[in-house]
């Protein structure tokens, strides 16, 4: 009896033992690495749309799992990341910061990457993709893009009889006219330079010259442009979100506090969801043209820490998502524009994209430094609209020197 | 035997104290060892580690160079640090008089003998266990063009289009400080309410019956016997309000936005940290600010400590 149960025992431990050196007879389950993601909180269609994108990923790739990390603050919570050298696998780059980040050295450069898998940037708009380059090196791919256009509210431009928006300065001037005639606020845009910008642009001159070494802020045709938004500001054409009690311009053109506004495709899921009345009175146009056409687009993109533990597998993911099938689904539900010429536009985004591919739709110059300019200018121009009787062309000019000379390279 | 017979009957007593003593002390040292450590190293060990930093161009991945004092030359060279130190210290001596005041006259009030006096001292004091950025953000709301301030205003009959800043409190650089101030003023009050209430209920009562008996009126016996008694409250609410006010970061960027606009009038000096930091990435800039901040806080509360005289912060 005692030898059997030693012989039973002796077996078990042996088979126990050896178990894990023996070839399996059943299928093993496939070694699934997770990779971080972080991204930047958003409204829940963007979350939906990401989520969606993620979910074919995975289902494609289902050896990678990805971990959604939405950052309150993603600038500051990526900063104190990448000091401590545990950056995400993969992680959002807004094109404001990414020359920042790449002169930090924090970013993982792509070139070999994409070598290495004939990953082809030609879809790309090279506009798109500037943000990210530097000195031959790219360190993200563009996941989407998104350029100011007119918005405007049917409901508000009919009471003034307006039947169309406007397409020129001009009309845009004769338009305000009718509409504070009415005592409705013709348009709100705050006084941003990420949002003005684009009449400097559209008046013939610009916030800088295409390769972002030379500021445009001291021509000729930018100070027309700044003086015909100053006399805006001080006509009350325009008013900006805080004088109209909102936190932001979409916000007062969701309650109908102004007839037009000038956003980019987040606007429409965050009115569908919060406004949906004045979603559906909601018409778009390219910005109203002064000299020629003129508007600022934004982008963001996906990047590779240098310090990111999983390169391989975060590289496969910003492939499939700046890839033609990732971005058709991430864009689809139209919370920004594709960056790629080979995606379908979502379905009522056609002026988007119409303003996207236009000439004399420019990105912001995506300098190192570039924050102190916008702040200079920002506060300035706060400050100058502040004053029920300022002098316009006074104003303009302090507002354009002070966010000279924060330029970076004075 | 003979050693032990030679020796003072009390020398073994003494020793058993001594190595009580002993014993205790290391007990005690060995409890606070840990707090200790953690104290040394994280506050102490950071501070020094801070100025460390702030003598390299410092980056996102580290050191790029040693610069000497070139941070702090930066930092005094740079109008928006300037203007974020004056605001700074004049958002600390508008808003300390402003809540220490009103705590004292809230503690005062919860401590006489009103009807629902708990029901007012909690009331007083929730605004100060309330999310700073939920309070905020209903200031916002309340002081916007159209909120409630201004409709209040406007049923007393003022013009609010018509008021210097057409009613925009925090979007107008003459204002917007001021109205944190009073955002301020009034969720630190119960705070402050509860120092004051803390002090005043430790206030033996025969001293004021006896002043009252010697013919002192209520606004003397005020003055004279319950305002000097108050001394130590006094000194911990105007060091303690200070300090916290000189480190205003979370109403400012909620209200101004990170630029603390408009024209740079919610700009603090923790503002200023912060964009130095997480804007432009300059680690050892925004360290040299730290340290900055650090003189000016340690300076003023010497200075308080020495016009409140030693009895004040001994509790005497």
């Amino acid at each position: 009896m005692l030898r059997k149960r030693f012989t039973f025992g002796a077996a078990l431990a042996a088979v126990i033992l050896l178990a894990p050196l023996a070839p399996s007879a059943i299928a093993a389950d496939p070694v699934v690495n997770t990779i971080t993601l972080a991204t930047w909180g958003s409204s829940p269609a963007e979350t939906a749309a990401l989520t969606d994108a993620i979910a074919t990923f995975q289902a494609r790739f289902p050896n990678i799992k990805v971990d959604l990390i939405t950052d309150t603050d993603h600038s500051a919570q990526m900063a104190a990341k990448f000091a401590a050298h545990t950056p995400p696998d993969v992680f959002y780059v807004d094109w404001s910061v990414a020359q920042d980040w790449i002169n930090q050295g924090v970013l993982y450069d792509l070139s070999s990457s994409i070598a290495s898998s004939n990953f082809s940037l030609a879809p790309f708009n090279k506009s798109y993709l500037k943000p990210f380059q530097s000195g031959g090196a790219i360190y993200g791919l563009p996941k989407d893009a998104n350029p100011l256009v007119l918005e405007g509210n049917k409901t508000l431009m009919a009471k003034a009889k307006i039947k169309a928006l406007p397409k020129t300065i001009k009309e845009f001037d004769l338009q305000a006219k009718l509409l504070l005639a009415k005592k409705i606020t013709p348009m709100c845009v705050d006084a941003d330079l990420n949002r003005l910008g684009a009449f400097f642009v559209s008046f013939g001159g610009g916030i800088s010259n295409s390769s972002w070494s030379q500021s445009l802020l001291g021509t000729a045709q930018t100070k027309a442009a700044m003086n015909w938004v100053m006399g805006n500001y001080k006509s009350g054409a325009f008013r900006t979100p805080s004088q109209l009690s909102a936190g932001w311009a979409g916000e007062a053109f969701g309650k109908a506090k102004c007839a037009y506004t000038m956003e980019g495709a987040w606007l429409d899921p965050f009115l569908h969801d919060s406004f949906p009345a004045v979603f559906k009175a909601m018409v778009k146009a390219p910005l109203p043209t002064g000299k020629h056409t003129g508007s600022l687009a934004f982008t963001a993109g996906y990047s590779i820490g240098k310090d990111s533990a999983d390169k391989a597998d975060a590289w496969t993911f910003i492939q499939y998502m700046t890839g033609a099938r990732g971005m058709t689904i991430w864009t689809s539900q139209g919370v920004a524009i594709p960056s790629r010429s080979d995606v379908p536009t979502p379905f009522g985004y056609d002026v988007n994209a119409l303003v996207a591919k236009d000439k004399y739709t420019v990105s912001p110059p995506a300098i190192v430094g570039w924050s102190k300019v916008i702040d200079a200018f920002n506060n300035q121009a706060k400050k100058q609209i502040q004053n029920k009787k300022f002098n316009v062309a006074k104003a303009s000019a302090v507002v354009l020197s002070a966010a000279q000379a924060a330029w970076p390279s004075n | 035997m003979l050693a032990v017979a030679t020796r003072p009957p009390n020398s073994v007593a003494a020793r058993q104290k001594r190595r009580r003593m002993w014993n205790e002390a290391f007990v005690g040292w060995g409890f606070i060892s840990v707090p200790m450590a953690l104290f040394l190293v994280l506050s102490v060990g950071i501070f020094f580690y801070a100025i460390y930093i702030s003598t390299y161009k410092w980056g996102m991945l580290g050191p790029r160079g040693f610069v000497g004092l070139k941070n702090y030359k930066q930092a005094f060279h740079d109008p928006i640090f300037l203007k974020s130190i004056r605001n700074s210290v004049l958002y600390a001596v508008l808003v300390v008089p402003l809540q220490t005041a009103l705590g004292l006259l809230l503690a005062l009030l919860v401590n006489s003998k009103i009807k629902g006096a708990k029901f007012f001292r909690a009331a007083f004091y929730f605004p100060s266990i309330a999310s700073s950025a939920a309070i905020t953000t209903l200031f916002i709301f309340l002081l916007a063009p159209a909120g409630l301030f201004n409709q209040v205003l406007s049923f007393f009959g003022v013009n609010v289009p018509n008021l210097f800043n057409q009613g925009a409190w925090l979007s107008d650089s003459r204002t917007a400080l001021l109205s944190i101030v009073g955002l301020n003023m009034w969720t630190t009050s119960g705070t402050m309410m509860l120092f004051y209430l803390a002090n005043l209920q430790s206030i033996d009562g025969s001293l004021m019956e006896a002043g009252v008996m010697d013919g002192a009126t209520r606004r003397q016996v005020f003055w004279y016997i319950t305002m000097p008694l108050l001394k130590p409250a006094h000194f911990f609410v105007v060091t303690s309000g200070m300090i916290g006010a000189l480190q205003l970061y979370d109403q400012a960027i909620l209200a101004g936005g990170a630029d603390g606009s408009p024209d740079y009038s919610l700009m603090t000096m923790v503002l200023y940290i912060y964009n130095a930091c997480f804007r432009q990435f300059e680690f050892g800039l925004a360290s040299a600010i730290g340290i900055i901040l650090f003189v000016i806080i340690f300076s003023l509360t010497l200075l308080q400590r020495f016009a409140f005289g030693s009895s004040a912060w001994r509790g005497e």
